[in-house]
């Protein structure tokens, strides 16, 4: 028989590492054609860091984004900026390249306001001209960057950031082990068959408190790609160990979902803008994943009356806590 | 890599038996190769030589013939499960090749490699042993048909010798009216072997079925008909309660055939689940599986 279900999970989750310094840092050059080079140490490991870098840099130099290159995690130029890990790269990173770019844009202001006779508080870069006020003043940063140059001055800056965290007290624990958190609720509806075992995943809602989302659909993207990791955990990843030795060290053997296993996903982004966030944001990496296996553990239980503690939720479990249910009220 | 010291890649099928008479079983036939690749590199088959039948295209294709249709057995599941002919006139075996690995897998894996590998939850081969198909080997010496159930004699096990080689897979079409389906249970929906398959043809007269074909893989070393789930259907008509009383006998025969094994808990009670899906599937109004 089939039998539908739905649960529901929350999270909060720390941004950063846990009660430990983890800086980063970048450097930007403004370069003489208006466009800018960014160096930063943070990995891309597809989570789309080298976008919202760009976009982060493009943002505070007044600049397109394709205006910028970003060149990161080469060890040979790139400054350090910790791992691509507790997802913090949006946040630490992010507010690095802010600081790196907002010290460079400072000083093109400055000699833009010098040139231009304008009150330095006035002036800003936008859409690639020197504005003043809400007015554009038609002189491009490009020109002023030019005239830098024949100055002999470089508009170079670096930047570093370190969210700020406390040590845990030894005995109680107690602390600021981060700076920021993440929220989150998913919903996950399910179809078990009480027979076959199997937990069909039909859908899952996720509702993510982003700060401010610097890309909205690379965010839906990170969500998107933990829900389908969730499910994975959910129902189907285990480590076979046997005399301690893997038995399923192998993507044949050790299962993860295929797109086919993967349902709908409708993504909700909450944007609680975080103050000491670049432009905002916070993270969403690795928030994406924590509430999905509850929340289809959840499902499951409402599906079946019965609660499974075990993860994953594989259909020979859910066999067998479906018999042993069974006998249980046969001797009651 | 396998560690190999022959490669041939014949391009007719006469030269291909050549090699194979004269390399006294050293040599091992190559179709798709989804299976004998990944076995050589784990070291678990170990081989002399390959004959690569790739280039073999006469038998590499699909026909009709009155009432039977005939499948070079270099034939590979993508063209098994997107065939016109095999879609209207015997589609279990169309959801049976569909139902293999991935798309990558299916566009390089044969309908002959399936049978020769001797999987017990080879996918098509549940679907060929339900449609009595019969498969023609051929070696220098001359060509012989088996029936695909008796080829199989266990995991891995087939009957075929080694300088034979399987060319073409044969079955008569269901008679007109005839209702087929095939279902699998794996781990996950696609990129995954059998925990089980089913495959069932029915023949319906005035609302009653007069003949019926039932196979399971994954329960016995390798797929079979059972003619006892076949019996309990003959002679009934189509209801949700003929679905329940096969649901039951299909428990009692993979209880019988399993014993006391660590996988006849799960099987027992999840061949219901997949029985029920399957017969609802084939017994609704929908056009889907008729011949």
């Amino acid at each position: 028989m089939k039998k539908r279900g739905y649960g529901l999970a929350n999270m909060w989750y720390g941004i950063g590492n846990t009660a430990n310094p983890n800086p980063s840092g970048a450097f930007v050059d403004f370069l003489d054609d208006g466009t800018a080079i960014v160096l930063t140490g943070c990995a891309d490991i597809g989570q789309g860091s080298n976008t919202v870098l760009a976009q982060i840099a493009a943002e505070t130099l007044g600049i397109c984004i394709e205006d910028v290159v970003i060149i990161s995690a080469d060890t040979e130029v790139t400054p350090d900026a910790g791992a691509s890990s507790a997802s913090r790269q949006t946040y630490v990173s992010g507010n690095a390249v802010r600081l790196a770019a907002e010290k460079v844009r400072d000083q093109v202001i400055a000699i833009a306001a010098e040139i231009l006779n304008l009150p330095t508080e006035t002036v800003n870069l936008y859409q690639g001209e020197i504005w003043n006020s809400n007015e554009s003043s038609g002189v491009s940063i490009k020109d002023i960057i030019i005239k830098c140059r024949s100055k002999g001055i470089l508009t170079l800056g670096h930047g570093s950031y370190n969210p700020v965290t406390t040590m845990l007290d030894p005995e109680t624990g107690k602390g600021i082990p981060y700076a920021t958190y993440a929220f989150a609720t998913q919903v996950a509806e399910v179809e078990v068959d009480t027979e076959t075992g199997i937990v069909e995943v039909k859908q899952i809602v996720a509702a993510h408190d982003v700060g401010t989302a610097i890309n909205p659909q690379n965010v839906e993207g990170q969500i998107e790609g933990g829900c389908a990791m969730g499910i994975g955990y959910a129902l189907l990843e285990e480590v076979i160990l046997k005399d301690g030795e893997i038995q399923n060290p192998g993507m044949s053997t050790y299962l993860i979902p295929t797109s086919l296993d993967v349902p709908e996903i409708h993504t909700i982004i909450i944007e609680e803008s975080e103050i000491s966030g670049p432009y905002g944001a916070k993270g969403v990496g690795e928030p994406a994943l924590v509430p999905t296996a509850a929340a289809i553990a959840n499902a499951v239980a409402d599906a079946l009356g019965i609660r499974i503690y075990d993860l994953p939720l594989t259909p020979e479990r859910v066999v067998a806590a479906l018999k042993s249910a069974q006998e249980d009220s046969k001797k009651v | 890599m396998p560690d190999l010291s022959e490669y041939y890649q014949p391009q007719s099928l006469t030269a291909a038996l050549e090699l194979l008479a004269k390399s006294n079983g050293k040599l091992i036939p190559l179709a798709g190769g989804t299976d004998i690749v990944p076995a050589m590199g784990k070291g678990e088959l170990k081989a002399n030589g390959l004959v690569d039948l790739s280039k073999l295209s006469e038998i590499r294709r699909i026909s009709m013939d009155d009432s039977e249709i005939k499948i070079g057995s270099l034939t590979t599941f993508a063209q098994i499960e997107t065939s016109p002919l095999i879609q209207a006139k015997a589609s279990l075996l169309a959801d049976a090749a569909a139902a293999v690995g991935s798309p990558q897998i299916r566009t390089t894996g044969t309908i002959g490699g399936n049978i020769a590998n001797a999987s017990p939850a080879a996918d098509t081969v549940t679907a060929l042993v339900t449609l009595d198909a019969q498969a023609r080997l051929d070696s220098i010496k001359g060509s012989r048909r088996v029936l695909v159930s008796e080829l199989l004699c266990g995991v891995g096990k087939t009957n075929i010798h080694p300088q034979e080689i399987i060319t073409e897979i044969t079955f008569k079409i269901p008679s007109t009216g005839s209702k087929t389906g095939f279902i699998k249970l794996g781990r996950r929906k696609a990129l995954a072997i059998a925990r089980m398959n089913l495959a069932i043809i029915v023949t319906l007269d005035n609302g009653k079925i007069s003949f019926a074909r039932v196979g399971l893989g994954a329960v016995g070393p390798n797929p079979r008909r059972y003619p006892v789930l076949e019996n309990s259907l003959v002679g009934q008509s189509p209801s949700e309660s003929l679905i329940d009383e096969f649901a039951i006998e299909a428990e009692r025969e993979v209880t019988r055939v399993l014993g006391s094994r660590p996988s006849a808990i799960y099987k027992c009670e999840a061949v219901k689940g997949i029985a029920r899906d399957l017969l609802k599937k084939m017994f609704s109004d929908s056009g889907q599986g008729v011949v």
